[in-house]
């Protein structure tokens, strides 16, 4: 089969004079070069969005409305950082995004690492059920729960007295629950990397396995918390759809808040970027940082080495 | 410190009894009480209201005292299920396109990310210098808040200014403007948007696998003969199905439900080509108080997308890990 294929890609070529015929140096030549222009262009549409918003933001009205290609501003207009500010309570939307999000990383990894732990490490009935019901809920379309949560929480409003919608604590409850099977899925992979000797020598030397956990295993899957929370923190602050619907007032947050920029009549792209850039702009820091362990985190659940 | 006032108050709570949970070996006891957590919240906020969801669904909501839905009077049975299918009513024809709409977009943008990270992760797998850098900046789509980065491909997409048709322009492709986000082009736009944020996640799982290949297989398979596409199609493909068969289920559910991209791209009332479930359900519930049919129309979906991953993983998933090569 393969030799015959061989064959054919071999015949084909006889048609090409023999002069005109590419050396095995050449071949080698025209791949590099093939196989690096097609990385480029890939690099290129990668970045190409988030170059698009960085150079925006430093763009005056007039020049974003300007039809053309200039890519580099050639006249920074810093103006758009700090007419944001009065526009819309922007740091209003960044500090409840902020809050909502990192108790909603530090709960979902103490939740889910718990979890993960214990599907790494022990057997017990239902562990099957778990795991499966776990992934199931991934395929959970949102608005399936969003409907009927939306009056529960006005029902609880109402006739128990405990505000939900439009609370921090309403919000975090309900972001650590859907990034906890994320967080399990995650930290899992890395549980399982981590050797049992430690903490069979940690129980001998009189540890319970409460202290094996948090002062053995913990602390050496570290790496592997930061990754896996980095990605709950994106996951709840990129969180639109219950925002949208139960998170106003006084606790919106940026990813529904920076929508105010875009209005009927016009919007505002120089300062709405301005904004954008300067949520996006810490992720990436700390994405670059962390990008061993983020990558290895990543890959780690569904690969098997 | 935690964990010593944990252990504390343990000591001075009584022992609870739990029947079966009991009698189980201590090991167990212990998987099972680390699992408790998050199994209770997970039964509160998936369980209880993908129950109420489905129960919602048989029932009609007055429009105004729409928390006393929960009547004798306003249970209809599978009422919103039958207008819902028929092509008549208003609903069913809005329905029958958004089905239309939905599965083009899962499958362009499968197919898209699909292709796109496999060609990257096959470049990335090359020996060259800046290899970090390049692996940091194909990470970049998926590490950016999305919210973000779509804004800014709705600014791309304008059909005026829009720095996409200048460069269609400029290539000479087009003449005057295409609108991207109205018509039915829209459909195109949340595809391509979709492709740009996913595709590093294929990228990336895709070059792990690529890793993980042995070394041997190359050099048996260039004894035969073998050249680089005799090396790709028979040695490296075949040996990415298992990774593959993963990374497409999560991208079909993920594009499947997917929320933010067409919401942010095309706002809350799209074009027809580009009105996916998700949003039509939005609109519904949220737009025109007919919780009714958007809990019919979204329990379906979720049987729709179980179904899907429950067939997929049977015939894919489980059987490229059991008779696979890894």
């Amino acid at each position: 089969m393969l030799s015959s294929l061989m064959a054919a890609v071999g015949s084909e070529s006889t048609v090409v004079p023999d002069e005109m015929r590419l050396t095995a140096d050449g071949k080698e030549l025209v791949y590099q070069l093939l196989w690096r222009s097609v990385l480029i262009l890939v690099l290129i549409f990668a970045i190409f969005p988030v170059w698009m918003m960085f150079t925006t933001s430093f763009k005056t009205r007039d020049e974003v409305l300007q039809l053309g290609l200039d890519i580099i501003p050639a006249d920074p207009y810093v103006q758009n950082y700090f007419l944001m500010f009065q526009r819309f309570p922007l740091v209003d939307y960044y500090v409840n995004s902020l809050i909502i999000s990192s108790v909603t990383t530090v709960l979902s990894l103490f939740i889910g690492g718990l979890a993960a732990y214990s599907l790494s490490r022990y057997e017990f009935p239902g562990k099957e059920k778990f795991e499966m019901g776990a992934l199931a809920t991934q395929m959970i379309p949102g608005v399936l729960i969003l409907i009927p949560m939306f009056l529960l929480f006005i029902v609880m409003d109402q006739s128990a007295n405990v505000p939900m919608k439009d609370t921090y604590h309403g919000m975090i409850f309900l972001y650590t629950t859907f990034t906890v099977p994320f967080t399990i899925w995650m930290l899992r992979g890395y549980f399982d990397t981590i050797p049992t000797a430690l903490e069979e020598a940690a129980r001998i030397d009189g540890c319970t396995r409460t202290q094996a956990l948090f002062r053995v295993v913990m602390p050496l899957a570290a790496p592997g918390l930061a990754a896996t929370g980095m990605f709950v923190f994106l996951l709840a602050f990129n969180e639109v759809l219950f925002a949208s619907v139960l998170a106003t007032d006084n606790v919106t947050p940026f990813s529904i808040g920076i929508q105010n920029f875009q209005q009927q009549d016009q919007t505002m792209w120089g300062q709405m970027m301005a904004a954008s850039t300067l949520a996006a702009v810490p992720l990436l820091a700390i994405f670059v940082v962390f990008q061993r362990q983020i990558v290895s985190g990543l890959t780690s659940g569904s690969v098997k080495q | 410190m935690l964990l010593s006032a944990y252990q504390r108050v343990r000591r001075r709570l009584p022992a609870v009894h739990i029947p079966y949970v009991s009698s189980l070996p201590a090991s167990q006891r212990f998987g099972l009480k680390l699992i408790a957590p998050a199994l209770a919240m997970m039964l509160l906020v998936h369980g209880i209201p993908v129950i109420l969801g489905f129960v919602m669904s048989f029932y009609e909501f007055p429009s105004l005292r729409y928390t006393d839905w929960f009547r004798p009077e306003t249970f209809v049975g599978l009422d919103h299920f039958a207008k819902v299918f028929q092509k008549d009513t208003i609903y069913g024809a809005q329905f029958w396109n958004s089905l239309k709409v939905t599965i083009l977009y899962t499958v362009g943008s499968v197919v898209g990310t699909y292709v796109l990270g496999l060609v990257t992760a096959l470049t990335l797998d090359k020996q060259f210098r800046g290899k970090l850098v390049a692996r940091t900046v194909i990470l970049i789509p998926y590490v950016t808040p999305v919210v973000v980065t779509l804004l800014t491909w709705r600014m791309m997409f304008r059909s005026d200014t829009g720095v996409i048709n200048a460069l269609l322009r400029q290539a000479g492709l087009i003449e005057g403007s295409l609108f991207w986000l109205l018509g039915p082009n829209s459909l195109y736009a949340i595809i391509i948007a979709n492709v740009w944020r996913n595709f590093p996640y294929a990228a990336i799982m895709l070059y792990a696998g690529l890793q993980s290949v042995p070394e041997q297989l190359y050099e048996a398979a260039e004894i035969d003969g073998a050249g680089r596409w005799g090396k790709l199609r028979y040695v490296t493909l075949p040996q990415l199905k298992p990774v593959s068969a993963v990374i497409l289920l999560l991208l079909i559910l993920w594009t499947f439900i997917n929320f933010p991209v067409p919401y942010i791209l095309l706002g809350g009332s799209p074009s027809e080509s580009g009105n996916v479930l998700m949003l039509l359900i939005y609109s519904f519930g949220f737009k025109q108080s007919a919780y009714g049919i958007g809990s019919a129309l979204s329990a379906m979906l979720f049987l729709f997308s179980m179904t899907i991953a429950y067939v997929y993983y049977k015939r894919v998933v489980a059987s490229s890990y059991d008779g696979g090569a890894i």
